[in-house]
């Protein structure tokens, strides 16, 4: 196969990545803090909240950088799944089928990612849910229970503070869950390290992801 | 009337008037009558015994007058009888040489002399003498009516308030007995003087008495019964304060039946209602008479340290209960109602550190940080009506637990949902929660601020002392406040997401089955790497061979 070197990852999107990544290593460590207070003793309880609010206000920051970019570039299409179920389905039950089967047997991926065309359909699935739902779910029962003084009203009518908290914990756990699988498929490329560098370069080879 | 005990014991005239007795009264006898008998007789006694000071030693080593005002006498409506009207054993040949064994023994004596001239007929035709001579320490005749400027009661204070006229009698040892309860009715004149009712009559309070009427008093099971019903007096200038009270927990335990509650006497005195009393009542000594416990914890805190430091500002009993609504006591509820009185500036306060202060503050109970941590905390759950604010009926509450609930030990987390479902159909009802102590006793060793619980994880961390007992509050039927102690796990329960909406302490409470859903997620995104990565390897080889074909 003729392999050249393709842009993925504009530099923007690299910064804006390893800096989620550094937020979310930083929510996930003062956040277990946080709840298991007696049996993890990294730091105290205080320094513990007040780190995971500024990692918080810093993913929040990130986030609205991601959105402002993507959505000035247009390249937030590359988020947006095929609405066409008859296609769209074909398509993600033929990259699942890759992912079971055939990348076993050494059969080539059949997405060739560009800049344009960054995720396969399952990839664009996992990371609309994420980027879409999951993670404004996640800021916003964030901010909630960063002032609940402030707003007592919202939780009360959301259904309590037990509830809202249960809904931040249960997307943590979903996050935590998701880094192992996103961590292991970065390594999934012609190399093992191949997704990784070219989150630091910005290139890669095409067709490799 | 009892028989005195007429012992014949030494004369003990004192020595001088002995001297002089003897040596005076053989010409006493001599001396020029007068008009009539009596009046010779009168003044030959009167010849030492007009004398002031003249007195004799009784057989309780006690000191008895024998001076005889020669006015009084005269102006006595026995003033014509003589001295031997009523002294039958002395004569103008003879004098007596027996002494008394006390004053109280010459008195009955001299009664005995009263009562061959007022019989009994006379005599119980007044219902205030058929009372009080019926007792077995009756007072003698003169305690009331004098012993030479002898007059009907109430001629004898005629021109006095009726409070001396009163007190004729109840200056006098006087005790009536309440169902075997000793009563004393003997009051002190200098009580009255230091009282603020020192311009009022008795018959201001005792309005059933008057010096003409005096009426039995009711039947009276006890002491504390006659207390309560001077309540009610008091109530007709005080009815301000009655109305407090009567919303008291004091009051609801009287209505109960429990005849321990105070009435106004038992904090404010009788008969010495003023400052003494208030003082006394202030430094919360009545209040120890029930609560001593309390009192002595009290002491010990920053409040009583400060007080017995004479720095006074450190609150008594009334500085934080109120000194006559005095609520009951509730374990479950926050006590800042009572500390917002003096420490207005608590919540910026606590703004200068303490995150969601408003959250805290609401549900922590300020003795919870200010009480040393060797005491317990324990976590209460208030059922309360949506509308009204109140604590659940206990009937109400027990009757959706259901007879089956706790039966395995404590209630636990689902007996409280479906009690709080099968509740909440019929009304709203809200569960709030309260940090507080353990026992109300121990919420009275308050320490100074600086020594404050100001360690998050005291409260944050999944090992903290504050969770391990909780209760649920609920309304007896007197309104005083019920607890029933239930599982703390229901505080890290799933079923709390449910009905303990407003409560959620990181680390503390934390529900536990998410852990073990987080722990199960967890391990499946694990479990993605280690499976496809397991045949990823295992099948290395034929993609190896695949590749080097191509």
């Amino acid at each position: 196969m003729k392999m050249h070197r393709v842009e993925l990852h504009p530099l923007p999107v690299r910064i804006w990545h390893w800096a989620n990544a550094f937020c979310f290593f930083g929510l996930i460590v003062t956040g277990a803090q946080i709840r298991y207070r007696g049996i993890l003793d990294w730091m105290s309880f205080r320094t513990a909240v007040d780190l995971h609010n500024q990692f918080g206000f810093l993913l929040i920051a990130l986030f609205l950088v991601w959105a402002a970019y993507y959505l000035s570039t247009g390249l937030m299409k590359v988020y947006i799944p095929d609405l066409n179920l008859l296609r769209y389905i074909p398509k993600a039950f033929q990259q699942a089928k890759y992912y079971g089967y055939g990348i076993f047997i050494g059969e080539p991926n059949p997405h060739h990612a560009t800049r344009d065309h960054k995720f396969n359909p399952m990839q664009q699935m996992a990371y609309f849910g994420i980027m879409f739902l999951l993670l404004p779910l996640q800021i916003v029962s964030g901010v909630l229970l960063w002032d609940i003084d402030r707003f007592a009203g919202i939780i009360d009518r959301l259904g309590g503070i037990k509830a809202v908290g249960s809904v931040h914990l249960f997307l943590t756990i979903v996050f935590v869950a998701f880094l192992f699988v996103h961590v292991y498929l970065t390594t999934l490329g012609p190399t093992k390290l191949t997704h990784i560098k070219a989150m630091f370069t910005g290139f890669e080879e095409e067709g490799s992801l | 009337m009892s028989p005195s005990r007429d012992v014949p014991l030494r004369s003990r005239i004192s020595p001088l008037y002995s001297i002089l007795l003897f040596l005076t009264f053989p010409f006493m006898m001599l001396l020029p009558c007068r008009s009539s008998a009596s009046a010779d007789e009168a003044d030959a006694c009167l010849g030492c015994h007009g004398s002031p000071g003249m007195s004799m030693t009784l057989g309780d080593k006690s000191t008895m007058s024998v001076f005889v005002n020669s006015k009084e006498l005269a102006s006595s409506v026995h003033g014509k009888q003589g001295c031997t009207g009523c002294h039958a054993d002395v004569d103008l040949n003879k004098h007596p040489s027996k002494s008394y064994a006390s004053k109280k023994a010459f008195s009955d004596q001299q009664s005995k002399s009263c009562r061959n001239c007022h019989g009994d007929d006379r005599l119980f035709a007044n219902p205030l003498h058929k009372r009080v001579l019926a007792r077995e320490q009756a007072p003698a005749c003169p305690s009331c009516h004098g012993s030479h400027a002898v007059r009907k009661a109430a001629q004898r204070t005629g021109r006095s308030s009726t409070t001396e006229y009163c007190l004729a009698c109840h200056s006098q040892p006087l005790t009536k007995s309440v169902n075997g309860e000793m009563l004393s009715l003997t009051i002190d004149q200098i009580w009255l003087q230091e009282s603020v009712h020192r311009n009022h009559e008795c018959t201001d309070c005792h309005t059933a008495y008057s010096k003409a009427v005096h009426p039995l008093p009711k039947d009276l099971k006890s002491l504390r019964e006659l207390s309560h019903a001077a309540s009610e007096t008091c109530s007709r200038c005080h009815l301000d304060k009655a109305v407090k009270v009567k919303d008291s927990i004091h009051a609801a335990l009287l209505a109960a039946g429990e005849q321990k509650a105070p009435g106004c006497s038992d904090c404010h005195g009788a008969h010495r209602i003023g400052r003494g009393a208030l003082e006394d009542t202030v430094a919360g000594n009545p209040c120890r008479k029930c609560h001593a416990n309390i009192y002595d914890a009290y002491r010990t805190s920053v409040h009583g340290m400060n007080r017995m430091s004479e720095k006074t500002s450190g609150p008594l009993c009334a500085g934080c209960h109120q000194a006559h609504d005095v609520k009951p006591a509730m374990a479950s509820r926050s006590p800042r109602s009572m500390c917002l009185g003096c420490h207005r500036n608590f919540e910026n306060d606590h703004r200068q550190w303490l995150p969601n202060p408003q959250a805290h503050l609401e549900m922590v109970a300020c003795t919870a940080c200010h009480v040393p941590l060797a005491y317990k905390r324990s976590i209460y759950l208030r059922m309360t009506d949506g509308g009204t604010g109140k604590l659940l009926p206990e009937q109400e509450v027990l009757a959706a637990l259901g007879p089956g609930a706790g039966k395995n030990g404590k209630i636990g987390p689902k007996d409280l949902w479906t009690a709080y479902r099968d509740l909440s159909a019929k009304r709203t009802v809200q569960v709030s929660v309260a940090v507080s102590m353990n026992e109300r006793l121990n919420a009275h060793y308050l320490l100074p601020k600086i020594k404050a619980v100001r360690l998050c994880e005291e409260c944050h961390a999944a090992d903290s002392s504050f969770f391990q007992t909780a209760a649920v509050a609920m309304s007896g039927p007197d309104g005083r406040e019920k607890l029933l102690a239930v599982d703390p796990k229901v505080l890290s329960s799933a079923y709390g997401v449910v009905f303990l909406k407003r409560f959620y302490v990181m680390s503390g409470t934390r529900i536990t089955a998410m852990d073990y859903a987080g722990l199960a997620l967890v391990l499946g995104g694990i479990a993605v790497p280690v499976v496809h990565g397991s045949l990823m390897a295992l099948t290395a080889k034929r993609r190896k061979e695949k590749k080097q074909a191509s």
